[in-house]
């Protein structure tokens, strides 16, 4: 069994589409199809179930798929492990990142100050990117429960507040309860924001309706939308602290528990390299030095502007 | 692989005999493979070689790739004798259990299960075990990894009978002075029954107790008493002769997890149902 094969045979299935396949590897379409058929026959089984044009994978397909998924990875952390013991002076990191849309360079600048040894590749706005696709080493994602597994660890808790413009008659207040938000005007995430799986819990809590919304995910439009007093909005801290807005202030929500969850995770049980490790520590020691306590937001005394 | 017989003789010309190719052709394939790496994988020694640090963790990968190579040509053969086993262990009853293994195994007609209940003879070994179905809290558990696979709640289950069978819902001290069944001491239900009471002010009179779910179903129809039970992973709902009453107090809660030992590998077949499991409940429950 050949290398080769296993690789055409798990990205036919994740395209579903052979020209796809040979297009990426920059091979003719035969040079696949024939890794295919030499596949199947060495496994004594059909693989795939063609339907129009596409081709997918059938039950022992994907019995098949999961373990080629299991030798490539095992051939990749070997090469990464085998990188590791030799000490060279440089290594490689790929992040695949879904969130953090405004701290992440300042994380990266953090991480690259002290490791500049080590080459940094970021892979962004790839919704549902599979660790099985192994090109990448570490997934920063969001999520509206704090985890700890084998393969994921919380890095973040985040809070999150109510941002109102100074204009707004709210703007005097140090907290507020979501049953004063009745008949509020209110910026909202899109759909395909993951932050909206969280807003919605305040949305769906029954206790407030607004009168209306506009629709934005962009955080940085969301703050100019917000300090011209065109809504009022549910904002991640982080958002707050690397983007910060004269004409905005934050509000703590009271008797909230709906907190943001910055989160690492890795390919379940693949090697966990050096550059890895360090980036985890370094994302660690970063969030918990954000010189950033409630306090230091409502007296708008942050001087911090990210590292040095 | 050339590299793992080598690895295992630690001689390169006993290695060359069985694998029937040259001497210098498998030196020069061993010194490409370090060469590619950047590191040696062998200590040479005299005219001997011994595999070192680097070799030991390639060697590892190399047995690891191989295995996963095997059982994938099992599950993909169509050969019946080919055993994949996946042991499952219940401290638990999940009623659904036998519909999902038998939808799994329309599918994957090679894996085979050895489904053991805690508290029989065959669980005194644990090693063995690749899953713990389990509705005990987390707790000081940290060598398992664990999902949630379903969450519900406990309700007071009576015979049709029973002169509380007509109430909507109820409050747990409502029924205090009821005769009650339980599962055995020391399982887990039993003890949440407890604390539950306790919560709520009363010690339950016991009549019963039994050590499994369909004794249990058939005392609750036989009017023995009230008992409180899972609203779903026991199947109890499609029973008509049985009332399941919601407690309105306290909140009582039942939380069924899968739990695999940390540090350990799963299995490809272990993994394939690991995934199974956890999409059939989401879509089914």
């Amino acid at each position: 069994m050949l290398l080769r094969n296993l690789q055409y045979f798990k990205r036919v299935a994740e395209l579903n589409s052979v020209s796809q396949t040979a297009k990426e590897f920059q091979v003719v379409q035969s040079a696949v199809s024939n890794q295919i058929k030499r596949l199947e026959m060495e496994l004594g089984t059909p693989l795939f179930k063609r339907q129009s044009s596409k081709i997918f994978l059938n039950e022992k397909g994907k019995a098949a798929y999961s373990y080629s998924c299991e030798i490539l990875g095992l051939m990749k952390d070997l090469k990464q492990e085998m990188a590791d013991r030799t000490n060279q002076s440089t290594a490689d990191l790929t992040l695949s990142v879904e969130t953090l849309p405004i701290a992440l360079p300042y994380l990266i600048q953090d991480f690259k100050t002290k490791h500049p040894e080590i080459r940094i590749h970021l892979i962004q706005y790839l919704k549902n990117f599979y660790f099985e696709n192994l090109g990448c080493d570490l997934l920063i994602f969001a999520s509206d429960y704090p985890l700890k597994e084998e393969n994921a660890v919380t890095i973040y808790k985040e809070d999150i507040y109510l941002a109102v413009s100074k204009a707004h008659p709210f703007a005097s207040r140090k907290s507020i309860s979501l049953s004063e938000l009745d008949n509020q005007s209110f910026i909202q995430r899109t759909e395909a924001s993951g932050f909206r799986r969280i807003t919605d819990k305040f949305f769906n809590s029954g206790v407030f309706q607004p009168s209306s919304y506009i629709y934005c995910d962009y955080p940085p439009f969301i703050n100019e939308l917000v300090a011209s007093n065109m809504g009022i909005a549910f904002i991640p801290k982080l958002t707050w602290l690397f983007y910060r807005n004269p004409d905005i202030v934050l509000l703590n929500i009271e008797n909230n528990d709906i907190s943001h969850y910055i989160n690492l995770t890795w390919r379940r049980r693949s090697y966990v390299s050096h550059a890895m490790k360090q980036f985890r520590e370094n994302a660690e020691s970063f969030f918990k030095n954000l010189p950033m306590t409630q306090a230091d937001i409502q007296k708008g005394k942050i001087t911090w502007n990210g590292p040095n | 692989m050339q590299f793992k017989k080598v690895a295992e003789l630690e001689h390169i010309t006993q290695a060359s005999i069985q694998l029937r190719i040259a001497q210098p052709a498998l030196s020069k394939t061993i010194r490409k493979l370090e060469e590619e790496f950047g590191l040696l994988l062998f200590d040479r020694v005299k005219k001997s070689i011994v595999l070192n640090e680097n070799g030991k963790i390639v060697y590892q990968y190399v047995c690891r790739i191989e295995q996963a190579i095997r059982d994938m040509r099992k599950v993909c053969a169509d050969v019946q004798d080919l055993h994949i086993q996946i042991s499952v262990l219940f401290e638990t009853t999940l009623g659904f259990f036998p519909r999902l293994i038998q939808s799994f195994h329309q599918q994957y007609p090679h894996i085979h299960f050895n489904l053991c209940m805690a508290g029989s003879r065959a669980t005194s070994d644990n090693s063995s075990v690749d899953f713990v179905l389990t509705a005990s809290p987390m707790l000081g558990k940290e060598e398992e990894n664990a999902v949630i696979i379903m969450e519900e709640a406990l309700v007071l289950a009576v015979s049709k009978n029973h002169h509380l069978s007509k109430r909507p819902h109820i409050a747990l001290k409502e029924a205090a002075r009821k005769q009650f069944i339980t599962l055995s001491e020391g399982t887990q239900l039993y003890q949440s029954f407890l604390s539950y009471c306790q919560a709520a002010g009363f010690q339950p009179n016991i009549a019963l107790s039994c050590n499994d779910y369909l004794t249990m179903e058939g005392l609750i129809e036989g009017n023995f008493g009230a008992a409180m039970v899972p609203e779903q992973s026991w199947g109890y709902q499609n029973n008509p002769n049985l009332n399941l009453i919601p407690i309105s107090e306290p909140n009582c809660r039942n939380t069924i997890r899968l739990c695999w030992k940390k540090d350990t590998l799963l299995s490809p077949a272990c993994r394939l149902f690991q995934e199974y499991i956890i999409h059939y409940c989401r879509e089914n429950l």
